[in-house]
């Protein structure tokens, strides 16, 4: 209940009151019942309000004012007291789930003063209405700057209006805007009462948020898990596919023929395939989730391109294509960076070339860009991308030729990852393509130096 | 071509029978005597009567795992025996838990066979 404005000031000086009173009022250690606890603390709070607003109504009000004599005196401080009473139980109840009976005190509160005002003898309100003035006023201050000068503007307005509307009014006009003030004082409160009912919705609606968010973390550990229990169900049968098609191609099986060598090459080339996809779609939920941790170690560039003599250049061979690698005398000696992520991201790159290449070269090339900036460039001699497919290359499971009657396959997952993997290293991918010429794709990457005496 | 080691004695244990046969295929076709288990438990028995110098193991297995078999081999073995941890968990960190677990190696499923002969003959040196 009030007790948040000691946290969530909304800045109306009403709560600023709240919250030096609501720290005055610790709760007592005796009473045990949390929920009992805070609510005695809130209402000592509400308590400690009321009192210093209503003395301080009484004092201003006898300055503007004087009572005349003791029975007077009790009318005005009761008065005053009673307004009080009504503007912070409406105020305070308004910020709270029971801000519909917040409602019902103002609007009870406005139609009291309205037959109070229609009712009223002039005679009688002759004395009363200095402090009945500093009470709207006071209370328009506490509650909202903003009403308040509404108020003012529409007094105002009701200060040349009301003695033209009634010429036969016997009162100077200063007390028919005063009695308008007194009206306006509920309205006040209403106007409050509907501002903090907003308020009250959005920190439901902020309350429901936070539950989405727990939620949506919830459902990602979830993921997480799920992940974890599918790679690894996922592999056991391949293992054994793998495995089985292995041992076979090494003629553990008995020695095979022709045919069946052949068979088994495909039947492990397509599970190598099989194993792959889903390294990749494991790899693509986790950088998406943004679970990639960069593993960031001194590498020699050369040992980079070590990697790739032995995992690429086979690929190549099979095809009789090239595979050249060039390595930047200007690159530093050590960079620091993610060894086995740079080395799927070559790996990407190379395939994807060595894939769409029928005849000529791949090359692979570790560049020296600036002061910051490094590339690894792989340039083939390929079919090439039109223009109009070089925006989507990177998106995920698309290829230039998206139809069924693709000539190429794979599931298109490979530059995605670069371009994730190349964005997570805070680098960047492009390329340039001419179709039936061949494709460059340039990965650039931060220069980072190894920390010297690390 | 990898060598033939006919005078080392291996023990595989794994749940999964095809996982266990295809290592068995390819050990025993160098000569090597295979020993196998299908959880923990029995892999500490037979690892007590035939005392093998290499240990290849899968993790999760019911009856005992493989962590629960690392430790407890740990406590009986009277020299040093090469461990190897072969599993399909292969997400990020598998590999360090292996290795802070007290494994001397980790081999990600699907194996490929090639390379286990290759990191075989490492370990043995």
């Amino acid at each position: 209940m009030a007790t948040r404005n000691t946290t969530q000031p909304s800045g109306t000086l009403f709560d600023t009151l709240l919250a030096y009173a609501n720290r005055i009022t610790a709760p007592s250690p005796s009473v045990k019942e949390p929920a009992i606890r805070r609510r005695i603390h809130i209402l000592a709070s509400l308590l400690l309000v009321v009192i210093v607003l209503g003395i301080l109504g009484v004092v201003l009000s006898n300055l503007i004012a004087p009572a005349s004599d003791p029975g007077e005196q009790l009318t005005v401080t009761i008065s005053t007291f009673l307004i009080v009473v009504i503007f912070c139980l409406s105020y305070a109840l308004s910020r709270t789930k029971y801000y519909l009976w917040g409602a019902v005190v103002s609007v009870g509160y406005l139609v009291l003063a309205v037959t109070v005002s229609v009712a009223a003898v002039p005679e009688n309100l002759n004395t009363d209405l200095g402090y009945l003035s500093l009470a709207v006023l006071l209370g328009g201050i506490l509650f909202s700057v903003r009403y308040t000068l509404l108020l003012i503007a529409v007094t105002t307005i009701a200060g040349i209006l009301l003695p033209a509307l009634h010429p036969d009014v016997t009162l100077s006009d200063a007390i028919n805007i005063l009695l308008f003030n007194f009206i306006m004082s509920g309205l006040i409160a209403v106007l409050v009462v509907l501002r903090e009912r907003d308020i009250s919705q959005i920190e439901q609606q902020a309350t429901e948020l936070v539950k989405a968010v727990e939620d949506a973390k919830s459902a990602n550990l979830l993921k997480d898990e799920f992940l974890a229990t599918m790679s690894h169900e996922l592999r056991t049968p391949l293992n054994a596919i793998i495995g089985f098609s292995e041992v076979m191609m090494m003629g553990l099986a008995g020695q095979l023929e022709e045919k069946g060598v052949h068979t088994t090459k495909r039947i492990h080339h397509n599970s190598q395939r099989l194993l792959q996809l889903i390294d990749d779609l494991l790899d693509i939920s986790k950088i998406e989730a943004g679970r990639i941790d960069l593993v960031n170690i001194e590498i020699a560039p050369q040992e980079l391109l070590a990697d790739m003599e032995r995992t690429v250049k086979p690929q190549a061979d099979e095809k009789e294509l090239a595979f050249i690698m060039k390595l930047d005398p200007n690159l530093p000696g050590t960079l620091v960076g993610d060894k086995q992520r740079l080395g799927q991201i070559m790996i990407n790159l190379c395939t994807n070339a060595i894939k769409f290449t029928d005849k000529g070269s791949v090359t692979l090339s570790l560049r020296y860009e600036n002061e910051q900036a490094w590339c690894i460039e792989v340039m083939d001699t390929g079919i090439g991308i039109p223009l109009h497919a070089q925006e989507f290359i990177f998106d995920k499971f698309r290829q230039v030729d998206g139809t069924s009657r693709r000539a190429f396959s794979g599931a298109g997952l490979g530059l995605a990852i670069v371009r994730e993997l190349a964005l997570v290293m805070r680098g960047n991918v492009t390329v340039s393509s001419k179709v039936n010429e061949g494709s460059t794709f340039t990965v650039t990457l931060p220069i980072i130096r190894p920390s010297k005496g690390g | 071509m990898p060598i033939d080691y006919p005078n080392t004695c291996f023990l595989l244990v794994d749940d999964e029978p095809d996982s266990i046969e295809i290592v068995e295929m390819l050990l025993s076709s160098k000569g090597s005597k295979v020993v196998t288990a299908s959880n923990g438990k029995e892999g500490l028995a037979l690892f007590k009567t035939e005392t093998p110098k290499f240990v290849l193991t899968d993790l999760s297995m019911p009856e005992m795992n493989g962590w629960d078999f690392l430790i407890n081999l740990r406590e009986v073995e009277s020299t040093k025996t090469i461990v190897i941890a072969v599993t399909a968990h292969a997400m990020d960190g598998d590999k360090e838990r292996v290795f802070s677990a007290g494994f001397d190696g980790y081999i990600a499923k699907p194996l490929n066979m090639f390379s286990l002969l290759d990191d075989i003959e490492k370990w043995l040196d």
